[in-house]
């Protein structure tokens, strides 16, 4: 005990940073089992015991630790860790006695300024895991529960492990820790789940690495798989946040964030570090929400090739514009006039003859024109009704456009009378023309001369054959 | 991303149903007065289709602000109205612990200070000015979007430009709908011959 504590206490000033802390952390307790303690047995009961005691028992199991920890030293001396394994080894330890406000820390606790809970949890991990490991056993299942993280299937393995579990508050404590890591930043909201987390993704990037190591040193110990798989999967996460700097950010994050995971409730606090890392976590973990939902936007909208982000909500803002006038425009359109039409279909054949017998009342000469400037009062109002006294005339509105393409279609007709060109005078404003065609013909008025122009062009109904034919025609037009 | 079919076949519905209640008073009404009436009814009808979000309670709750539309709305929502009026848990931004809010907030403070000196460069409080700019012109233009913060603003945004699109849609399928029904509905009171054309076509 003594030389740790000393060498605890020496290594007060010279962390440096929660990340590079929480990786070597990770790395220690990895490398611990990947080296092996093969001599080393610890006895599966009075862990289990402690943790089932919970946050109490923890005590007995830092002293079997400790005990352990000389042993361990040497072969962490091998490691070319960057981070100075010793020390950092033992900082766990240490974070995790003084956590548990043993006496032999409160020098590095204090120096350090730290909170521990985590390293409660980090130090329990790694107790477990060289209980397991040093219990024996196997390790087939290692690669194969690797093989199957990815975020949804962590959450799921996770749960039911620790469902199985006979172990209580203990668990708990991991629980919170790999359960936050996998949901990275989508802490609480479920509806944000199915998008892909980066934050998670990180995780499981950095996975890769320590897992291949991990997994040879991990021992199933009779117990069940359901130990060994909540371990596994938690001193993965920890593995991986210990290699992946977004990881552990994100991990460290949601630490910092999401305390209310497990039903008791640990106080999730930020890792051990400095000022500016919980900043820099924070910040990096909520760029990449955002940065997900541009992308999740950059595809609804179109045209949205900008990869600036200030740019890219100008087209955002562009698009809701556009769409809230259009919804505008629609509801001003004949949806209005539609909408009050639909449900009096009867009426209709009324209201459409109505109109024609008004529109025949109002007519002194022209009937063309006077139709024209009726349907103009009319389409003021209400278009359906307009459109109702049009086709009571035998008449049909459509774009000036079509009406000229139809009438190039039909410029040279055998039938004279078929022949039609457009209507210019009251149309030219409306930007439609009238074509006759339609189940009541007014009286003939003679024939146009039948030169087909855009708008100029004044349009003479036809006779009961041509009409027909025009009538098709008009009511394809309309149709189409 | 799209509209699900759900929420489609639930706004449709929910729009017929206005229809059919105020057809009546459709004809009695001016060009404007139809048009702010159609108008809405489909934010109405979006709004219960889509259910409880963010931006539905803010889009209701600036319907709600003239009494005329609140007996309107009370009417087409019924017991839902109630519901989405009451002020909802406002707390649905990311959780975080405090002392590490202020902490970064310090630090990020110290770091601006820091660089500021150096630099002197304000590009990068160019393009922020501009991200905030934009950002506001967003914020007034997706309903009930002034009390979010950055995150929750675009995700708000995106369901809004999703249901916007589907309700366009949908009003304008309605339209030709409405149409082909009128035209058919006439020439099938006026012209049977003109029917066989139809068939004959």
């Amino acid at each position: 005990m003594q030389p740790s504590s000393r060498e605890m206490q020496g290594m007060a000033g010279s962390m440096n940073g929660g990340i590079s802390h929480s990786v070597a952390v990770a790395q220690i307790a990895l490398r611990e089992l990947q080296n092996g303690h093969g001599g080393r047995q610890i006895p599966n009961s009075g862990p289990q015991a402690s943790f089932d005691d919970g946050a109490s028992g923890h005590d007995d199991f830092l002293d079997q630790m400790l005990s352990s920890l000389p042993s361990s030293w040497a072969e962490l001396g091998n490691l070319k860790n960057p981070w100075d394994p010793p020390e950092a080894g033992q900082r766990i330890f240490g974070a995790g006695l003084a956590g548990e406000t043993s006496p032999e820390e409160p020098s590095a606790a204090a120096a350090e300024g730290m909170r521990y809970p985590p390293y409660d949890e980090s130090s329990l991990l790694a107790n477990r895991l060289r209980q397991h490991q040093i219990s024996g056993g196997s390790s087939p299942n290692g690669k194969a529960m690797m093989v199957h993280l990815d975020h949804q299937s962590q959450q799921q393995m996770l749960l039911p492990s620790l469902g199985r579990s006979p172990v209580a508050s203990g668990d708990s404590g991991l629980l919170s820790l790999p359960l936050t890591l996998g949901t990275g930043g989508y802490d609480v909201d479920a509806p944000f789940k199915s998008l892909n987390p980066t934050g998670g993704e990180g995780l499981f990037n950095g996975l890769g690495g320590p897992l291949h190591r991990a997994q040879s040193a991990f021992g199933h110990p009779q117990g069940g798989a359901s130990m060994p798989s909540q371990n596994f999967t938690a001193a993965a996460a920890t593995g991986g946040v210990g290699q992946a700097a977004s990881a552990s950010a994100s991990a460290s994050a949601s630490a910092s964030a999401g305390g209310g995971t497990g039903p008791p409730r640990q106080k999730v606090r930020a890792r051990r570090g400095q000022a500016t890392d919980p900043h820099s976590i924070a910040e990096r973990l909520r760029r990449e929400r955002i940065a997900d939902r541009m992308k999740a936007l950059q595809e609804l909208v179109p045209n949205a090739n900008k990869t600036d982000k200030a740019s890219m909500l100008d087209e955002i803002i562009d698009y809701v514009k556009f769409l809230q006038l259009q919804v505008k425009v629609l509801s001003m359109s004949r949806l209005g006039g539609a909408a009050a039409v639909a449900p009096l279909v009867a009426d209709m054949s009324s209201e459409g003859q109505s109109g024609a017998g008004s529109g025949g009342a109002n007519s002194s000469g022209d009937t063309l024109t006077v139709t024209e400037h009726q349907v103009a009062k009319l389409m003021e109002e209400d278009m359906g009704s307009a459109m109702q006294y049009l086709q009571g005339k035998g008449l049909c509105l459509m774009p000036i456009s079509l009406a000229s393409a139809i009438s190039t279609a039909t410029a040279c007709p055998p039938r004279p009378l078929s022949s039609s060109s457009l209507s210019s005078a009251g149309a030219c404003h409306l930007g439609h023309g009238i074509l006759p065609g339609g189940p009541h013909l007014p009286s003939p008025s003679g024939d146009a001369p039948a030169s087909p122009g855009v708008s100029a062009l004044t349009a003479q109904s036809a006779m009961a054959n041509g009409a027909a034919e025009a009538a098709k025609e008009a009511v394809t037009v309309s149709k189409a | 991303m799209q509209a699900t079919k759900s929420f489609e076949r639930a706004f449709l519905r929910q729009l017929l149903r206005v229809f059919r209640l105020s057809a009546v008073s459709y004809k009695s009404m001016s060009l404007q007065e139809r048009k702010s009436a159609i108008k809405l009814s489909a934010d109405v009808a979006m709004a219960s289709a889509r259910g409880s979000r963010k931006w539905t309670r803010g889009l209701i709750a600036k319907l709600s602000e003239e009494d005329e539309h609140r007996s309107f709305l009370r009417l087409i929502l019924g017991t839902e109205y109630e519901r989405l009026t009451k002020p909802c848990h406002g707390s649905w931004k990311i959780p975080r612990s405090k002392k590490i809010v202020r902490r970064s907030l310090r630090v990020c403070s110290r770091r601006k200070n820091n660089l500021r000196a150096p630099h002197g460069v304000k590009s990068s409080v160019l393009a922020r000015t501009l991200v905030e700019k934009r950002t506001h012109a967003l914020k007034r233009l997706v309903p009930g979007g002034e009390s979010l913060d950055g995150y929750s603003l675009l995700d708000e945004a995106l369901d809004y430009v999703i249901s916007l699109r589907a309700q366009a849609d949908l009003m304008q399928k309605l339209l030709t709908t409405f149409e082909a029904s009128k035209l058919s509905a006439l020439s099938k009171c006026t012209l049977p011959e003109r029917k066989a054309s139809f068939v004959g076509k």
